[in-house]
């Protein structure tokens, strides 16, 4: 009886990959399939609405289908940083404003609420 | 006819003053000072015709003219809490915030809520703008 299994019958030759050159040429790179490009693109916008413009960079990564040395990852953590910190300024800049506005917008209510108190009870 | 003899009545001399205010609002100070000196003429003993002419003084940056007129106000109505507020108001675009808040905090403790305390509590948690507002050049109330 023939054993076609090549663990238990030894004198079945085992298919080792081969280490020497082959005829076939050279595979091209790999290309993005459909699907990385699509996850790339939705990827991009839903970050992009999280860490404006790092989005756009890791989308595109994963568009590329390829992976990420450490050059370009340290330049998107530096783009990200900048990013994050441009964000918090701007951020306390309008809740400063806001905060001014508030007191202003109260300060002037009050006021005329005091001079109309003042205008309806005068004692002439 | 002299102005001295005209005889409004306190809904008309209303209708008066807050056209001044109307008019200082919009930013038409020279008409809103002569309805307020026509107010003062027609309520000589009144505290509010002269406040109200030092709140145009305070909008035209002169701050020490503000402050005199609410002075006034204040000798022909010692207890009014109109002028002092204002007063205060005038010291600190005058940048002497230690008086204007020692004036402020005395206005909330004598009738705590009368409008005039709550103009008085938003004064001091502006002070800080204001006294910025009042070292720019050409500076204004806080408007």
């Amino acid at each position: 009886m023939v054993n076609g299994d090549a663990m238990i019958n030894n004198n079945v030759p085992v298919e080792q990959p081969s280490a020497q050159p082959s005829a076939l040429p050279p595979e091209p790179p790999k290309q993005p399939g459909k699907f990385s490009k699509i996850f790339g693109g939705i990827a991009a916008g839903a970050l992009n609405i999280v860490a404006p413009g790092a989005g756009s960079i890791i989308g595109g990564f994963i568009n590329r289908g390829s992976g990420l040395d450490t050059t370009s990852m340290n330049e998107m953590l530096r783009q990200q940083q900048m990013m994050s910190f441009q964000m918090l300024a701007i951020q306390n800049r309008v809740q400063t404003q806001t905060q001014e506005f508030t007191t202003v917008s109260n300060l002037l209510k009050a006021r005329h609420d005091g001079e109309m108190s003042a205008v309806h009870n005068f004692k002439s | 006819m002299r102005l001295t003899h005209v005889r409004p009545s306190d809904e008309e001399l209303r209708v008066i003053l807050e056209s001044g205010f109307v008019l200082r609002e919009a930013g038409r100070l020279d008409d809103a000072d002569a309805v307020f000196r026509g107010a003062l003429e027609l309520l000589p003993d009144s505290d509010v015709p002269r406040v109200a002419l030092g709140t145009v003084e305070l909008q035209r940056g002169r701050f020490a003219e503000a402050q005199a007129l609410c002075e006034e106000a204040l000798r022909v109505r010692p207890e009014s809490l109109y002028a002092r507020v204002h007063r205060a108001e005038s010291l600190l675009f005058q940048k002497r915030r230690e008086e204007a808040e020692d004036e402020l905090r005395e206005v909330m403790a004598a009738e705590p809520d009368s409008p005039h305390a709550r103009t008085a509590r938003a004064l001091l948690e502006a002070a800080d703008l204001i006294v910025a507002a009042a070292e720019q050049p050409g500076a204004a109330a806080a408007k």
